[in-house]
């Protein structure tokens, strides 16, 4: 034991003494390169992973980006692991407000770093999702709010105008019913009107919340109260409610329904009209995901209104971001971690995004920039998104977030599903939701 | 002399500590302390956004007076009791067949060994694409078929059934392993000889292969329930404990609870407490098993 | 007369088998034939199983992601050695259980057992801890440590009842003629017990392959392993299923190469066993 301490304590002064010589040796004169660590997605099809390794080269490899990528619900579990045990190995994460209302006190607030002048140059609600408790703790990298998406050739085939989307609830019954048919005759229907993601989790909280801000309604009133079994609440659960089993013109099939198997369905021509995100648009031109009768036949527009007496539309302002750790900001790294989100958000990354992916871009300006809003293939897309910003409704988020959703989701799903009166789940659900903001 | 079977004996005593001793190395290092950290958490309130706070048995006694927790209990039950039954009987089916000698046996239990290796996340995308309303390939091939004669939301209508038939599509080949090794086990001249006899393969099966076979069903029994209490991947992906909460068995109420909702201690109290009954119901069996055995004279 | 009965043993067989190929099959070939075609062609009217227009981007795609081939080969050796390991260390403490009497054996029996109980994730945070004061984050060594020690009950557990069922005569003989316990062991009860072995191997090593949660928590980019990298395209607004199941399906080689190479191994034991003398 004693003999294997001196041996460590020789080597050790070998070190010392040696160290001085290997740093002057010209092999060694560069300094290893300042290693960030991003936890994200897959860096395949993700413009902002490629943003980070060119930025590897921009720096002459000053920076080494390592990208630690996990599927999306994944990176909730790492972080809660990370943060919990006090690891201290991610420098930057991806981050939406769900993720921000819980995890903010390990992340490193920058608000000197978004000066009023700033912030106005983002849209709408743009910063909300890296905020929380009154600071910002991160860049937006997309915005994300939901589109109003119908097939022009099955409007023509239905004997419908297809320049001439529904713009209320009444409007969206009437071509939906009309759109809803069985093709091949064999007693079953096969091309459906409409389809809203409906799936447990967050398309079915984020499908009712769409409604019941076009209802007038919202989730919890100033006071953080749950107020969204009210009136309008019930109102737009019913709207739903109708459409699929009173008009019969959405698949009940769509409660086990998630986003992208909604995007398939319309893409492959089998259902008329979506709500979809962004997204939706991105893969309807694109050849690998949509059909050949899909392709160049879409039209994207603002959500129809449930009543245009209260409200024209209302879409679910949200994006999503990077934010930048409480660790990094030990490790004194938040100006290259911010430089490299700088980089990484820039209008020509910011531009990728939404070609390729549908990924809509925080900055104002490309909204009226000439080269976006005459790009046939981005056109009624920009447009749509700056129209629903005459319109903007804060996605909900709040603390405790998960829990929240769960508690609504699981009571809407019963209603939906037939099993409970839709009074008496929006009530069930406001109790529990009432219960879970008292907390223990 | 006496020294020498002094030292035979202290090595015979020696001996199952000296085999046992890696084995309890790597349980004692990498799972004996983290167990004793994880009961420390389930005596904590460990939030992320706040202090921690020691608070005793709070989070175990929140466990009796929690209402989901019963429910959840109950669901649990009723996928344990469903897919392990369902396993072991069509695991014996399956093995009584892979145990015939037939060419091309070897690609055969090769095979069906791939639902097993599929990654568990691929499963899910699978199911929920065989399961999809209308478009889905369960709905077009008994619709084909003519069994059905309208669409079915497999997810929404029969979230439980459906779920264990995922589940029991991935893990069939484990239980077929254990006892198609069991079988194997057996000598093929018992056999023969009750052949010679003129037994029938029923006779056989129930005279010969059942009891010689009695350990190894209950070493299934017990791996089956172990597993499928610790369900979680096709839960995640199909269903998230839903709709309405139908499926949320008590693993992913855990889960959920400690890293959807970061509520550490008390999804640890719930682990801990998952264990316990865990670990009741598997001696109940085995008593029940042995009593069995003792009454039946075996 | 006794052919015909054999012949129609036979044909009853493969009637089965087909039905047993089709359970096993019918779903992967879903999938697989969904992973080379466009994405609207999953969902026609009528539902058609073979692609109609074939594409193999997402194998180009999985086959030129050098981080997913480098997760497949940390995944071949991560349950290479989590195989090895487990089912010498679990022979040994099986044997031990099997034909042992010691002081605290069931209690220590039932502790080990209890190890498998607890749910995995339970463990994790802890674990994360320790694997990181020891430096161990991102290696292979502590998916090894990790996935050894999850599975080291099952397989005690699985190879101590086989050995029991084994009949003692042949151990006792070979004590009489002076062979130590490891020789008894090593030479006469593995080798009688290769189904047992196999059985343990294989759970050992699709346990190991199928595990997503400690790849995630403790791999940063070097020790990456499949599972996580299988679905890591998998965004909240945009998932690339196509891909995820194509390297779902590249993923299942290994395994199932692995299983091939047991199956000849489990006859070429049997076959040399002392129970077909």
């Amino acid at each position: 034991m004693r003999n294997r301490r001196r041996g460590q304590g020789v080597l050790l002064i070998i070190i010392v003494l040696v160290l001085p010589f290997a740093a002057g040796a010209p092999s060694l004169a560069q300094q290893p390169p300042l290693v960030l660590r991003v936890l994200d997605e897959g860096p395949i099809g993700n413009p902002w992973a490629k943003a980070a390794s060119e930025y590897e080269r921009v720096t002459n490899g000053r920076v080494r980006v390592e990208w630690i990528s996990s599927p999306w619900p994944g990176i909730q579990t790492r972080l809660a692991t990370a943060f919990a045990a006090g690891d201290t190995s991610i420098d930057i994460t991806k981050t939406w407000g769900g993720w921000t209302t819980e995890f903010w006190p390990f992340f490193h607030a920058i608000d000197d770093k978004w000066p009023a002048s700033q912030r106005n140059t983002l849209l709408t609600y743009a910063l909300h999702p890296v905020a929380a408790a009154g600071h910002i703790y991160g860049v937006p990298r997309h915005v994300t709010l939901y589109y109003f998406y119908w097939n022009k050739k099955m409007f023509q085939e239905a004997g419908l105008d297809p320049a001439r989307p529904p713009q209320t609830y009444e409007q969206l019954v009437a071509t939906c019913t009309k759109l809803t048919k069985d093709r091949d005759g064999d007693g079953r229907i096969d091309q459906w009107g409409y389809a809203e993601s409906m799936d447990v989790a967050s398309p079915m909280l984020n499908t009712f919340e769409r409604w019941l801000y076009r209802a007038g309604g919202d989730i919890l009133d100033s006071r953080g109260n749950p107020i969204f079994n009210d009136r309008r609440g019930l109102r737009a659960l019913q709207a739903i409610y109708d459409l699929i089993y009173t008009h019969k013109c959405i698949d009940p099939g769509a409660l086990q329904l998630g986003n992208p198997a909604t995007r398939q369905v319309f893409n492959a021509g089998r259902v008329a009209m979506m709500s979809m995100w962004g997204s939706g648009w991105a893969e309807a031109q694109d050849p690998t995901r949509a059909s050949k009768d899909v392709i160049g036949n879409v039209g994207v527009t603002i959500l129809p209104a449930l009543d245009p007496a209260i409200v024209r539309s209302a879409t679910i302002h949200g994006s999503e971001g990077y934010a930048i750790t409480k660790s990094a900001a030990q490790r004194g790294v938040v100006e290259e971690a911010w430089r490299l989100l700088q980089y990484m958000t820039s209008r020509a990354v910011q531009l990728e995004g939404l070609k390729t992916r549908g990924y809509m871009p925080p900055s104002l300006a490309l909204y009226a920039d000439p080269e976006l809003t005459r790009d046939p293939s981005l056109a009624p897309l920009m447009a749509a998104t700056a129209e629903a910003g005459r319109y903007p409704v804060k996605r909900f988020v709040w603390s405790e977030y998960p829990r929240l959703e769960d508690a609504i989701e699981s009571e809407l799903q019963a209603a939906l599903r037939g099993r409970k009166p839709l009074q008496a789940a929006l009530d069930a659900a406001a109790t529990a939701v009432a219960r879970i903001l008292k907390g223990p | 002399m006496e020294r020498a079977h002094t030292r035979r004996r202290l090595q015979t005593r020696a001996t199952p500590f000296f085999l046992l001793s890696p084995a309890l190395a790597l349980l004692i290092a990498v799972a004996g302390f983290p167990l004793i950290g994880a009961a420390r958490i389930s005596l904590l309130r460990l939030r992320l956004n706040a202090p921690e706070q020691f608070i005793g048995l709070e989070n175990y006694r929140r466990l009796f007076s929690d209402p989901k927790m019963l429910q959840s209990l109950g669901i649990t039950a009723m996928f344990v009791i469903g897919s392990v039954t369902a396993a072991v009987v069509l695991a014996y089916l399956l093995a009584l067949l892979l145990y015939q000698d037939f060419p091309g046996r070897r690609v055969v239990r090769t095979v069906v060994l791939i639902p097993w290796a599929l990654a568990p996340v691929v499963n899910g995308i699978m199911w929920k694409s065989m399961y999809a309303p209308n478009f889905g390939p369960l709905n077009d091939v008994l619709n084909r078929l003519g069994i059905l004669s309208q669409s079915v939301s497999w997810l929404v209508d029969y979230p439980m059934a459906s779920l264990i038939l995922a589940y029991l599509w991935k893990v069939l080949p484990f239980p077929t392993l254990i006892i198609l090794a069991g079988l194997e086990g057996i000598p093929r001249d018992l056999y023969e000889a009750a052949e010679v006899d003129g037994a029938g393969s029923l006779t056989r099966f129930r005279r010969i292969t059942l009891p010689l076979q009695r350990t190894i069903t209950l070493l299934t029994v017990i791996l089956m329930l172990v597993d499928a209490l610790h369900v979680f991947a096709v839960v995640d992906i199909l269903t998230r404990g839903g709709p309405a909460d139908r499926t949320m068995v008590l693993n992913y109420a855990i889960f959920r609870t400690a890293f959807r909702y970061l509520d550490f201690g008390y999804g640890a109290a719930m682990a801990f407490a998952l264990t316990a009954l865990v670990l009741v119901l598997t001696f109940v069996y085995i008593r029940a098993q042995s009593e069995a055995a003792l009454a039946t004279g075996r | 007369m006794k052919r015909i009965r054999r012949t129609a043993k036979l044909m009853f067989i493969y009637a089965a088998v087909a039905v047993v190929l089709i359970w096993a099959l019918f779903p992967v070939f879903w999938i697989a034939s969904s992973s080379i075609r466009p994405q609207y062609e999953i969902v026609a009217t009528p539902l058609r199983y073979l692609p109609q227009t074939v594409t193999f981007r997402s194998y180009k795609t999985a086959f030129a992601d050098p981080a997913f081939l480098r997760a497949l080969r940390n995944t071949v050796a991560v349950a290479s050695l989590t195989t090895i390991l487990g089912l010498a260390a679990g022979a040994l403490a099986a044997y031990a259980f099997a034909r042992f009497d010691f002081k605290l054996k069931r209690p220590l029996f039932l502790s080990i057992f209890l190890i498998r109980m607890i749910p995995a994730f339970t463990l994790a945070i802890p674990l994360f801890v320790a694997m990181r004061t020891f430096g161990l984050i991102d290696t292979i060594a502590a998916l090894v440590l990790t996935h050894t020690t999850l599975v080291l009950p099952v397989s005690i557990l699985i190879m101590r009842t086989f050995f029991e069922n084994l009949p003692a005569a042949y151990e006792e003989a070979a004590m009489m003629d002076g062979a130590t316990r490891l020789q008894v062991l090593t030479r006469i009860v593995l080798p009688l017990s290769t189904p047992a072995l196999m059985v343990a191997g294989v759970v050992s090593m699709i346990s190991s392959w199928n595990d997503y949660l400690f790849g995630l928590l403790f791999t940063l980019t070097k020790a990456r392993t499949i599972m996580v990298a299988i679905a890591d395209v998998e965004g909240a607004f945009y998932v690339d299923y196509p891909l995820i199941v194509a390297r779902g399906m590249i993923a299942l080689i290994p395994p199932v190469v692995a299983a091939l190479a047991f199956q000849r191994y489990l006859v070429r034991g049997l076959t040399g066993g002392v129970m077909t003398q």
